[in-house]
């Protein structure tokens, strides 16, 4: 950095540059990037995905008393192409595995996914002794947040939004995702 | 008509495709007939005044690997006469192969479906048999006693 400012070394301006809340102190990329992130973490379209109970939960997030509508994240999307977050919600089977393997392709990049109760996390109440749940999608679509919870309440899924919504504040905005 | 006579009736008619008849505890009436008989008896079953089973509503197997054999399990019910029976019969489980009975009662369609899918009991006859519940691609008959998989994990005691 070539500008010596009185009383300020090198590193004291790379601090102002990345946490100042100054626009005019911003690097361009952290500038654009700010309003980037701050369209995508305040309209998160979720897919309308529900296999099991845990969709009751999501409904229930969804209604007047808990209000996604609060994050921005109350439109719920019955098209992949249209969405931009997976709340996998209910048991997945083996067979359900590919339909939402496919689901997860056709969703426009960038996208987060939320493992939502036991049965997507790891198999849940079906870990032992069945032969057609999957144990854990993580296997084979990449997770961002896990809500742990047999299901979850309503305030746990909020808070895997907003976990959502803090690592789409923290991660550039030109991620790319690997896809297996 | 009593089950008494029902019994009576069944074992005086299907003489000789049964093996046994007998009237379980909780009032049931279980005929265990010899395999090569069962859709000709399906038919006789259905059709006939006294007996007319329009509906069947249950069809099943029972795996027994150290007996080495399937049981199909039929359960018949008559709208007409309000009584209702069971039908067994056992197929050796390394080549099980029966005709099938969708031709008689349609509901047997998914019903033998699952049977396949689930036990490996291949049905002669039936139009459309594929798999229901696994994956297409999948190769093997979970609810075998005998089944196990990568991805089956047993609970440890």
């Amino acid at each position: 950095m070539g500008v010596e400012l009185k009383g300020l070394t090198g590193s004291d301006l790379r601090q102002i540059e990345t946490e100042s809340a100054i626009p005019g102190l911003w690097t361009l990329e952290k500038a654009v990037g700010f309003i980037f992130k701050w369209a995508r973490k305040n309209s998160l379209w979720p897919l309308q995905f529900g296999t099991a109970c845990c969709a009751i939960e999501m409904m229930a997030t969804a209604s007047g008393r808990y209000d996604l509508a609060r994050f921005g994240a109350e439109v719920f999307r019955p098209s992949p192409r249209q969405a931009d977050l997976l709340i996998a919600a209910g048991t997945i089977t083996e067979k359900m595995g590919y339909a939402l393997k496919k689901l997860y392709d056709q969703m426009p990049k960038p996208s987060w996914v939320i493992a939502m109760g036991s049965c997507t996390i790891a198999g849940g109440p079906y870990y032992y002794d069945s032969y057609t749940v999957v144990k854990g999608i993580d296997s084979f679509i990449p997770v961002d947040v896990y809500v742990p919870g047999c299901p979850p309440r309503p305030e746990s899924l909020i808070h895997g939004l907003m976990a959502i919504q803090k690592k789409i504040e923290d991660e550039p905005i030109f991620r790319r995702r690997r896809v297996e | 008509m009593t089950l008494d006579e029902l019994k009576a009736k069944i074992e005086e008619r299907f003489k000789d495709s049964i093996l046994t008849a007998v009237l379980s505890a909780q009032k049931e009436l279980i005929v265990t007939v010899k395999p090569e008989a069962y859709h000709e008896m399906a038919v006789s079953l259905r059709d006939e005044e006294g007996l007319a089973f329009q509906h069947l509503s249950c069809l099943t197997a029972v795996d027994y690997p150290k007996e080495n054999k399937i049981t199909l399990v039929d359960h018949l019910w008559s709208y007409r006469h309000g009584h209702q029976m069971t039908l067994k019969l056992d197929l050796p489980r390394d080549n099980a192969r029966v005709r099938s009975v969708e031709d008689v009662w349609k509901s047997a369609n998914w019903l033998e479906r699952e049977v396949f899918d689930l036990y490996g009991v291949t049905f002669e006859g039936h139009p459309d048999l594929r798999r229901i519940m696994m994956p297409e691609d999948y190769k093997k008959h979970p609810l075998r006693k005998d089944f196990s998989d990568d991805g089956f994990i047993v609970k440890p005691n």
